[in-house]
């Protein structure tokens, strides 16, 4: 059966009544005023007889051009012929599960009534004998009801969606659309015609052949905090607030708190209005210059950022900043012959860690007894103290003799004084990270013979000259040669060495404190477990680095005991992703099902033989235009 | 026209060509044109024995020394020539078509010119209807010629006319006495020819300038129209044609336009009269220069 692509094509056949118009108003005969007819009339034994059928092309020619004119304007409609057979009546919905369908309007959310549509129409396909199938696009996609026509089966998936005595669905962060479209070809490939009905709140300007349904409200808005970044300009906070309002334009009072000032109990309230405008961020900054109380802010605990709107999405209402305290991280230096490498090597240690780490480096004088405990790292050069500190890492370098309970032994001294000797590394090793160790030379070390429970990192000559051992009890490193007999001190490989033996030994737990739904987090630890707990989370981990990742927004609290024994509890924020804040999301495009069969074989496009049959009737036109002159 | 066409400069231009007129007409004495008879003119021509009567002052009295014979010596004779000039002033020279009626009067103008030039007489014959008008006279000089030319600008091309009653029934045509000129478009249903005969009866030197418009050399209508003579007398008049022109329809006029004029030219070669046919657009002056010096009326 001839069906028609774009039928609005047959407009063209208007051509038909301007073309009888023409016929009707086209002027018989003109008067033309000549200076004589006596050459005409003499013309006139000279023209050829007239053959009857003059009249039979005159119809002939008019009845090619309402043909004409008619095959255009079919060619216009598109012509084909669907040669596909219907097989049956299927769907495949999918519901899109991020995070801005969780707005809540009358006590229903988008998701509910997302699924409360997809249950009516996916009762109206099974009672007409088809198919369903249902996928939930949530963190990752995945078939609820795969071409089931069983309705208990599909309102059974559908009903624990919504089941109040588990969790949402939900996830709060983005929904996999594309991989529910992926997901969907296991259908498509079977039934290419099949229908792909996506239920989400996101507006697609092209969604293809894929029939999007709308769940927004017209009464839903959303104003947002997106994100806290505090800032250090000039030894000053500045904290850098992005807010947004989605779905009207409105002034939004923005609270914060910043808790835990100066390392005190104290806290300092701000508040600002901030005028939103829809669908654009706004950002609000407190800073010295606008508010005098923060002159005096040197460090906090966290920010607390809120604002008190009654809108349809309630978790981007508040932000937690962390990050406002530094841990401090005190190194010991103590050496029979001082140097400064180890103090030049600090400071840019004490750069790179800034954020991280208040470093204090204390170098103990000739005069006086180094402290045995309450350091994070002991370094000792040279002389080494009767017995080590046990509740920070000793660093040892060019030991003259081996402390009690060290665990190691030490050889002879080899000297290659007018033969400097390279480096080499052992396996793979975090402290080498970045090291060219082939450039490393010494003309001096001492060997070190025997290193149970140790790793030995560089070698000269096959000997081990840095082995470190990081057990619970026990965190040490040796570096048997003096810096006096070696090129290192000189190079940047030796600031490098030091903050990898840092980042080794005492790990950051975390390098961020703001993080988003759906992202994972590496976590380091000083000790031999860490607990993570908050929002649903309450875990022990005891292998590092790990990865832990996380679905729920808010604050978690991460928690461990190092080999000093005192407490570090440190936190970190959770927030829904900024997009999903975005409730009156607007997409370009929405990635359309691969069609697995080639839709020509389905169709016969008829166009080419109405174009031929076109030029054929527009060749005898112009044949009959030129008889007719004869 | 002077103005336009007929300028000083291209007048200057025409004084250097003259009118090249058969040797056996007779003509007035006086005048520029060599003639075949013997005159008084210092030109040597012949000689021949004296007769009885001779006038004894042309008696060759060197040749009497050497041959003891009376020889006359014999001069050519130049004489005046009478150029007659027929214009055509029917409707369809002119009545919607002024740029034929112009061309038409510089033509005249022109020959006219010429012959005064060469001291020659001229007489402008005005073919209206079945008669000729000549209201100027015989004109003799350049001033008399410019008054003459001055109103023929204002003349009127209207009606019909009957070319053959017109030559026939004029008056004071004079015999054997110089150069007889018919300017039309010869479209007319009259026995033209018959004119001619009766010029060559006359020992006339006869020129047919027939004259067409590009439209009528080509027509560039086409289609179903009313061809409407500005000859007829109103839509009803025979001479009006509704016709469709088709191609075949040009090709058949084409056909006929070449017939009639290999017609006229077949007849006027039988005639020793001589015939041309010009485009109005062509310029005048390339008339005047190309077509007469071709058929040898100019030199």
């Amino acid at each position: 059966m001839m069906s028609w692509l774009t039928p609005i094509g047959f407009l063209g056949l208007i051509g038909l009544i301007i073309l009888i118009i023409i016929y009707l108003i086209k002027p018989n005969y003109q008067n033309k005023i000549i200076s004589s007819t006596f050459i005409w009339r003499l013309s006139l034994k000279y023209k050829k007889k007239k053959i009857p059928i003059s009249k039979l092309r005159n119809i002939l020619l008019f009845l090619c051009q309402v043909l004409a004119i008619t095959i255009a304007s079919l060619i216009l409609a598109q012509p084909f012929i669907d040669n596909s057979v219907s097989v049956t009546t299927e769907k495949v919905i999918i519901i899109d599960a991020s995070g801005s369908m969780m707005a809540n309007v009358g006590g229903q959310t988008r998701f509910e009534r997302a699924v409360e549509a997809v249950r009516t129409e996916a009762d109206e396909m099974l009672e007409e004998g088809g198919k369903v199938s249902i996928i939930l696009a949530s963190t990752t996609s995945s078939y609820l009801v795969q071409q089931s026509n069983v309705r208990g089966d599909v309102m059974a998936a559908l009903d624990e969606l919504v089941d109040p005595s588990k969790d949402s669905a939900c996830t709060y962060g983005n929904g996999d659309i594309a991989g529910a479209i992926k997901l969907a070809e296991e259908v498509t490939a079977i039934i290419p015609d099949v229908a792909v009905v996506l239920y989400t709140d996101t507006e697609y300007i092209d969604a293809g052949k894929v029939t999007v349904k709308s769940v927004r409200d017209i009464s839903d808005w959303n104003a947002a905090i997106l994100n806290v970044r505090a800032v250090i300009e000039e030894n000053r906070y500045r904290f850098e607030i992005d807010v947004a309002c989605y779905g009207k334009n409105a002034d939004i009072p923005v609270y914060c708190t910043v808790a835990g000032i100066n390392e005190t109990i104290d806290d300092l309230e701000l508040q600002a209005d901030v005028r939103c405008v829809d669908g654009e961020v706004t950002t609000l900054i407190f800073s010295v210059e606008e508010e005098e109380d923060m002159k005096n802010l040197y460090s906090y605990n966290h920010l607390y950022v809120h604002i008190e709107e009654m809108d349809t999405l309630d978790t981007d209402n508040s932000f937690y900043l962390y990050g406002g305290e530094k841990l401090p991280l005190r190194i010991q230096y103590c050496s029979s012959a001082p140097n400064n490498y180890f103090a030049t090597a600090m400071m840019v240690i004490k750069d790179q860690l800034r954020n991280r780490w208040d470093v204090d480096f204390v170098e103990v004088k000739k005069e006086e007894q180094p402290e045995t405990e309450g350091f994070d790292i002991y370094i000792y050069e040279h002389t080494m103290p009767a017995s080590l500190p046990d509740d920070g890492v000793v660093l040892l370098v060019n030991p003259d003799e081996v402390p009690t309970g060290a665990g190691f032994r030490l050889g002879s001294v080899s000297n290659y004084h007018h033969n400097e000797q390279t480096l080499l590394a052992g396996d793979e090793h975090p402290v080498l990270r970045n090291l060219k160790p082939e450039l490393i030379t010494v003309t001096q070390y001492v060997a070190i013979t025997s290193y149970d429970g140790y790793t030995p990192v560089l070698y000269c000559n096959q000997d081990p000259v840095l082995i470190v051992k990081n057990e619970p009890e026990q965190k040490i490193a040796v570096l048997s040669f003096s810096l006096n007999y070696s090129n290192l001190p000189l190079m940047l490989e030796f600031p490098q060495m030091m903050y990898n033996l840092i980042e080794h030994y005492i790990p950051s737990t975390v390098t961020e404190y703001v993080f988003d739904v759906n992202e994972s987090i590496d976590l380091g630890a000083r000790s031999e477990e860490l607990n993570v707990v908050g929002n649903g989370v309450d875990t022990t981990i005891t292998e590092f680095p790990s990865n832990l990742l996380l679905v729920k927004p808010g604050v978690y609290t991460v928690s461990q005991t190092p080999i000093s024994g005192v407490d570090i509890i440190e936190n970190f924020y959770v927030k829904i992703p900024a997009s999903e804040s975005n409730i009156q999301g607007r997409e370009d495009t929405l990635v359309n099902p691969y069609l697995y069969t080639d839709p020509v074989e389905d169709i016969t496009d008829l166009i080419l033989y109405f174009a031929i049959a076109l030029v054929v009737l527009l060749f005898c036109e112009w044949w009959l235009n030129i008889r007719e002159q004869y | 026209m002077k103005g336009s066409i007929l300028n000083d400069a291209f007048f200057s231009r025409l004084e250097t060509l003259s009118l090249e007129l058969r040797a056996n007409l007779g003509g007035f004495f006086g005048g520029k044109h060599l003639v075949r008879t013997y005159g008084q003119t210092v030109e040597f021509a012949d000689y021949r024995e004296y007769q009885l009567g001779d006038d004894i002052r042309r008696i060759d009295w060197n040749l009497y020394s050497r041959f003891e014979k009376f020889f006359l010596k014999l001069f050519t004779d130049e004489r005046q020539m009478h150029t007659q000039i027929f214009l055509d002033c029917s409707a369809s020279m002119g009545k919607d078509m002024p740029e034929k009626a112009n061309y038409a009067i510089g033509v005249a103008a022109a020959l006219g010119y010429l012959s005064v030039h060469n001291m020659d007489k001229v007489s402008f014959k005005l073919i209206k209807s079945e008669k000729t008008e000549d209201n100027f006279g015989t004109i003799v000089g350049k001033r008399a010629f410019f008054d003459a030319i001055s109103t023929l600008e204002t003349l009127e091309f209207d009606g019909e006319t009957d070319i053959y009653k017109a030559v026939t029934s004029c008056p004071n045509m004079g015999s054997n006495d110089g150069l007889t000129v018919i300017i039309s478009d010869f479209f007319t249903d009259s026995d033209w020819k018959k004119a001619v005969d009766y010029l060559v009866y006359k020992k006339k030197q006869v020129l047919l300038v027939r004259i067409m418009t590009p439209e009528e050399l080509d027509p560039s209508y086409d289609g179903r129209v009313n061809l409407i003579d500005c000859e007829a007398n109103g839509m009803e008049d025979p001479r009006n044609m509704r016709i469709r022109i088709t191609r075949a329809n040009q090709l058949a006029y084409e056909q006929a336009l070449k017939e009639v004029k290999e017609d006229m030219q077949s007849f006027c070669a039988s005639r020793e009269a001589d015939f041309v046919t010009v485009s109005t657009a062509e310029p005048l002056e390339r008339m005047l220069f190309k077509e007469l010096l071709k058929v040898g009326i100019m030199a």
